[in-house]
């Protein structure tokens, strides 16, 4: 008992001894600075934001050429985040025999807050295309692919910014990148909190 | 008062080295002097001033310069290293008490004053640079969506159109379509829309056209997706218009 209070007092006395020497301030500066940086970095990595987002687009596709006569076809745009899962999903009905439709799951690879701009990291789950595709090579400009890049269980990395959110009429602009593609959507939930 | 690290404590005629913690008892003839650059600090106070030594209550006696001399470099080596320089002796004119140290400023590694030893100097420079790399490697540039081309377009019967075209590739085509598609706008006998965005894809061949109408209590919106062959032709005409539901 007696040794333990001496040898508590000796080591009060030497860290008392080292905080108030130069080099023991030195070293309760660098300290505080590399748990303050910890710290951040830490809740930088291991917060996960929760985003909840979904986005059902139509369109008016006059995919084969601007002059051209043909009726238009319907584009169906359906997007989702749901935390750390997204997926997209196209459809285009052209009046034709087979419906063409493309199905992307996979994972929010990273999220800037500031822009509010997802970056997707997603795996080509179904897709079919009629002869003569309109939304194949559609799909090669919006997600910037290159041809043979659309294929089943290919991945592909997407980045989609979420702009001009008006609440009161649900509504919201999707950007793809880099491709410049815009989209007006509505917004059926929406919920954004960490 | 406070001259420097130490304390003058006229009451007690007691100089205070707060410092050392040490006490210098003044005499009669060091406390006139002290009390008198006190009373008469940031000004030269002449010899003879100093030399006549009158206090209260005690006779007035004159003191040898050589006397007064010792005594103020007395007090200029009681003051602390970094202070010595407030109190100045000009011969032949008198003494000065400064109100401030003239210090100059030591540099961090200077010796004997050196503050840090230039291995720690050295860490600190480098624990800094390496936080403002990683700050500055995770920096991203700021993504802004702006309009290339931003207008108002009003039609024969009085309306206003906002027109925004996105082309991130060229400021002409942009300019080209936004230019054409007012145009052939002003020649529709009736727009159904209050705003119209459009954006060229980076590989030229699609126009994303947002239409919205918000005149109404519902608001209307629609997405009109075009393929183009030649960006670099208008293709709005009001045909096209009318066929999109642009013009009616």
């Amino acid at each position: 008992m007696v040794k333990r209070t001496l040898w508590a007092r000796r080591w009060r006395r030497r860290s008392r001894r080292l905080v108030q020497s130069t080099r023991g301030k030195l070293a309760l500066v660098f300290s505080v600075m590399l748990l303050i940086f910890g710290g951040a970095s830490a809740l930088e990595r291991w917060v996960t934001p929760h985003h909840l987002w979904r986005f059902t687009c139509h369109a008016q596709g006059y995919l084969s050429h601007a002059q051209s006569h043909a009726a238009p076809s319907d584009v169906m745009l359906l997007l989702e985040i749901d935390h750390q899962q997204a997926s997209l999903h196209y459809q285009l009905d052209s009046n034709a025999a087979l419906l063409e439709f493309a199905i992307f799951q996979g994972e929010v690879a990273h999220v800037d807050l500031g822009s509010l701009s997802y970056q997707l990291a997603l795996v080509t789950k179904a897709l079919q295309w009629q002869e003569n595709s309109s939304l194949h090579p559609y799909l090669i400009n919006e997600l910037s692919l290159n041809e043979i890049g659309l294929q089943l269980l290919a991945r592909l990395p997407i980045q989609v910014q979420i702009l001009n959110v008006d609440s009161d009429h649900s509504r919201a602009t999707l950007k793809f990148i880099p491709s410049n593609n815009l989209w007006s959507c509505q917004v059926v939930s929406a919920d954004l909190h960490h | 008062m406070q001259i420097g690290c130490c304390w003058f404590d006229s009451e007690r005629r007691l100089l205070v080295d707060q410092a050392k913690s040490t006490q210098w008892h003044l005499n009669d003839n060091e406390y006139w002097v002290l009390a008198q650059l006190v009373q008469h600090r940031g000004q030269v106070v002449p010899l003879d001033m100093l030399e006549a030594v009158v206090i209260s209550g005690e006779i007035a006696h004159q003191l040898s310069h050589a006397e007064l001399v010792s005594i103020i470099y007395h007090i200029i080596d009681y003051l602390c290293s970094s202070h010595s320089n407030l109190i100045e002796y000009i011969p032949e004119q008198g003494v000065i008490l400064y109100p401030m140290t003239q210090v100059k400023h030591p540099k961090i590694l200077d010796l004997p004053t050196r503050l840090l030893s230039l291995g720690q100097y050295g860490v600190i420079i480098g624990a800094l640079l390496v936080l403002l790399f990683f700050l500055w490697s995770h920096i991203t540039p700021p993504m802004f969506a702006k309009a290339d081309v931003l207008r108002q377009v009003i039609t024969p019967q009085g309306k206003v159109i906002q027109l925004s075209v996105f082309d991130e590739q060229s400021l002409q085509d942009a300019i080209l379509h936004a230019n054409c598609l007012s145009t052939q706008l002003r020649l529709c006998h009736d727009v159904h829309w209050d705003a119209i965005s459009a954006a060229m894809s980076t590989d030229r061949h699609y126009v994303s056209l947002l239409l919205t109408q918000s005149n109404k209590a519902v608001w209307r919106f629609k997405n009109v997706k075009v393929r183009v062959e030649d960006m670099h032709s208008p293709f709005i005409t009001q045909q096209w218009l009318h066929k999109v539901d642009i013009c009616g």
